[in-house]
């Protein structure tokens, strides 16, 4: 019973979804009044969904319905799970799970797989070309990635755990400078993750329609809709865990500090979606390989000599 | 880049630029928006006159089931200007969005009577009498209660 409470209200289910539609509809606002436009109401992204869910389904000739329900199903689940090990306050102090950062980053790396696969499955020339470009993009945003956990998880000092709960625990000032040179990095990984604009490659509008949800309709597709909102809520909390001490001070203003922080993260990513054109392909893997990657491994490098001294 | 980022950040403070549209309230467009055809099931003969004269195909009639389709509807108003009983009226009403396409169908039930005799459905009498003698009758003589087959069996011409 308490399990179930967790699974689907509090850091579960009913949270991440809240959290993940204002924080879409708070960025399409803002990216609106930008341009000065008037944009949508902030709960727009909610009544897409409920629209959704009522549409009917229309899937490309002979494809199996299991199949095609299956696949943006899985994610969501594996979604849930990552929101469960997230040690949010009220929540873990009775969760029995390790809140392992390696788990969380494996859990929403499920989404963009699944969108590949359907890309391929759907038979669709868009959906494979923009699978194609996910599938390209996948290796570089997450070298980046991975080196911003691992410098943030050298902080806390051996034995060197990936535990999200004592990296959000670590508040030296070294700490802290540290955590501040990998900001940038974090904000360009999670940007190229979300397929945020400069990096909106697989699914770019104008160009290849959806990309690999080309051929998605009806429930899958308001379900790969409900993944994306998930996903946004994680990283928007991931950035309050990583920047801000929400682990430090009493529960409830952690709870408001992760709400801030997720906020303020959309901020700067409205920001850089208007302020941005989309890259080509060529432009992103350079942006990676010549400049980000090499970066972020160098602020690791200066972290583990700077720790181990 | 950093003079752009000022451009955004100012805008955020600015009001936005978009017009209302002007439609929006029904008393602006009273004077010029015809609306959509309701049907009054109640006045109706289903004597077809307005499938017939309807250019967009918008009009269809399934056992005693009046649709109007919506979406094929241009509101020329052809129909009401046909019909002899007035059961077709224009409401200047306005329709958006809609989530199914059920929600463009209007469909109404026709109000037929049945014939004394044999029990055929047949037009109200008081609505053929009225449009014969301009106006609503205060009796209906026997023979219109029954359907033109029946009045001939009964009331033969001497």
């Amino acid at each position: 019973m308490e399990f179930l409470k967790d699974l689907f209200l509090y850091p579960g289910f009913l949270f991440g979804f809240v959290l993940g539609g204002l924080l879409e509809g708070f960025k399409r606002k803002l990216k609106a009044r930008m341009q000065l436009r008037k944009g949508p109401p902030v709960t727009q992204p909610f009544y897409d969904l409920s629209k959704l869910l009522l549409k009917n389904i229309t899937k490309p000739y002979r494809i199996s319905s299991f199949t095609y329900l299956l696949i943006p199903f899985v994610p969501t689940a594996a979604l849930l799970v990552g929101l469960l090990i997230m040690p949010y306050p009220f929540y873990q102090e009775k969760s029995s799970f390790s809140f392992d950062l390696i788990l969380i980053f494996y859990l929403t790396e499920l989404p963009l797989l699944s969108q590949i696969i359907f890309g391929y499955f759907s038979n669709s020339p868009y959906g494979m070309i923009g699978a194609a470009r996910a599938g390209q993009m996948f290796f570089y945003y997450n070298g980046v990635f991975i080196m911003v956990i691992t410098t943030l998880c050298l902080l806390e000092g051996p034995p060197y755990s990936f535990c999200l709960k004592s990296i959000a625990e670590a508040w030296d000032p070294l700490d802290v400078l540290i955590k501040i040179l990998t900001i940038p990095f974090f904000v360009f990984s999670v940007l190229a993750k979300l397929k945020l604009n400069p990096f909106s490659i697989p699914d770019a509008e104008a160009e290849i329609l959806k990309g690999p949800l080309t051929e998605a309709s009806g429930v899958a597709l308001a379900l790969f809709k409900l993944n994306y909102l998930l996903e946004l809520a994680i990283f928007g909390s991931l950035f309050a865990f990583f920047y801000l001490p929400v682990l430090k001070t009493s529960p409830t203003i952690g709870l408001i500090l992760i709400l801030l922080g997720a906020f303020f993260l959309f901020f700067i990513f409205a920001l850089v979606e208007n302020a941005t054109a989309r890259l080509r392909l060529s432009q992103f893997s350079a942006l990676y390989l010549k400049f980000l990657i090499p970066l972020a491994t160098l602020i690791l490098v200066i972290t583990w000599v700077f720790k181990n001294w | 880049m950093v003079k752009l980022i000022g451009w955004l950040l100012t805008n955020l403070f600015k009001k936005p630029l978009t017009i209302e549209f002007k439609g929006k309230s029904l008393k602006a467009v009273r004077g010029t928006y015809r609306g959509y055809p309701t049907h009054r099931g109640e006045r109706c003969a289903a004597c077809r006159l307005c499938i017939y004269v309807c250019p967009s195909d918008a009009i269809r009639i399934e056992g005693s089931l009046f649709i109007i389709n919506k979406c094929k509807c241009t509101a020329c108003k052809d129909c009401a200007d046909a019909c002899p009983f007035g059961a077709m009226q224009f409401i200047p009403r306005l329709i958006g969005t809609a989530i199914s396409k059920n929600e463009y169908m209007e469909i109404t039930e026709i109000k037929l009577v049945k014939c004394e005799n044999c029990g055929e459905p047949m037009p109200k009498p008081e609505l053929l009498l009225g449009r014969l003698l301009g106006k609503p009758p205060k009796t209906i003589p026997p023979y219109l209660k029954l359907c033109p087959k029946c009045r001939r069996q009964f009331f033969k011409p001497t």
